[in-house]
């Protein structure tokens, strides 16, 4: 008797290493039915082919330039120009110190804003606490004139 | 000898070789790593913005890739790292809860184009919604993705024992909502 093929049962054959192959895409099928399915989300017609030239395309834009191949003079001479500007730049800058007085507090406060500083409404009561020193002795009449100009009704402060 | 993964791994480290092994990358896990964003995410523009992110971000940093994971749950580790921190953000902008926003993005899926679940299927988002963060995680990975927890585990840098828990317990809170909201 012919000795049966590892592969084959009752004469049914089968592809090679399909069944090595079998669970990944038995797994590959059933996650994407699954995914689909079940939660009854959609997506819009053709976005799987668009978003995939949207990525390559941010990817393009988010790439390092290569290296010029511009002649070496204009390689010195761009060095030269900026070693210039740095130096009339720092000689500048010795100058005029900037301090903390010197922010604005808008832009103190769209960095509060924009999340930079990764802390929430608490963290930041806490901090408040923390720095707001209510012993400051404060001059009435400064006070009164600070109110004086900041508040529309002025009868308020006579109150 | 190389593996396979270590090849493509070397290919898209490459420069001569990059862009056609992230073409590759894209192409082959582009709809896996929506599902897992929007399951987090809930709409879809949403769901697109944190995936181009997502993209962008594995591509900065492929070179940081040690291999010491698969790549593929590297991957899904930006992902939702993205999807969390985009949600954080959003509700910081709302200046709301991380709990109000949960219910405001169930609420927002009734009205959704892009959302054509049946009665059951909403009731489940909002049985989701009501847990917590990480039992949120392991729930959708475990039941929508049916990741096994050893990949779940080096996902989320949690003992797969740990995991176990979180999905028992979910388990059982998604079935107690259920029963009382049905």
């Amino acid at each position: 008797m012919k000795k049966r093929d590892k592969n084959t049962h009752a004469g049914f054959a089968i592809p090679e290493n399909y069944f090595k192959t079998f669970e990944e895409r038995l797994d590959a099928s059933m996650f994407k039915e699954k995914s689909q399915r079940n939660k009854g989300f959609t997506v819009p017609e053709d976005y799987f082919e668009s978003v995939e030239d949207a990525i390559l395309k941010r990817v393009q834009f988010a790439q390092v330039p290569k290296k010029s191949k511009k002649p070496i003079f204009y390689r010195f001479a761009a060095i030269a120009a900026v070693i210039a500007i740095a130096v009339s730049v720092v000689n500048y800058q010795s100058d005029t110190t900037i301090d903390f007085d010197d922010l604005k507090m808008v832009s103190i406060e769209s960095y509060f804003e924009d999340n930079y500083l990764d802390l929430d409404d608490e963290d930041l009561n806490a901090l408040l606490e923390d720095c707001t020193d209510f012993s400051l002795n404060i001059n009435e009449d400064a006070l009164f004139e600070y109110l004086d100009n900041r508040i529309e009704d002025p009868t308020l402060l006579i109150e | 000898m190389l593996d396979k993964q270590s090849l493509f791994i070397s290919q898209l480290k490459d420069e001569n070789t990059r862009e056609r092994a992230f073409k590759k990358l894209v192409g082959d896990y582009k709809e896996r790593l929506y599902w897992h964003i929007r399951n987090f995410v809930k709409n879809h523009e949403d769901t697109d913005d944190v995936l181009q992110n997502t993209f962008i971000k594995i591509y900065r940093h492929i070179d940081s890739f040690k291999g010491d994971s698969k790549l593929y749950t590297w991957m899904y580790r930006i992902a939702t790292n993205e999807s969390l921190s985009f949600l954080s953000k959003k509700a910081k902008q709302l200046s709301i809860s991380d709990a109000e926003l949960q219910q405001q993005l169930i609420d927002n899926l009734e009205s959704d184009v892009y959302f054509e679940g049946n009665a059951i299927q909403l009731k489940l988002q909002k049985a989701i919604a009501t847990l917590p963060e990480k039992q949120q995680l392991v729930f959708n990975m475990k039941y929508f993705q049916d990741l096994k927890y050893s990949e779940i585990s080096e996902i989320t840098d949690t003992s797969e024992g740990a995991l176990k828990a979180s999905y028992h317990i979910a388990n059982k809170k998604i079935e107690a909502y259920l029963k009382t909201n049905l």
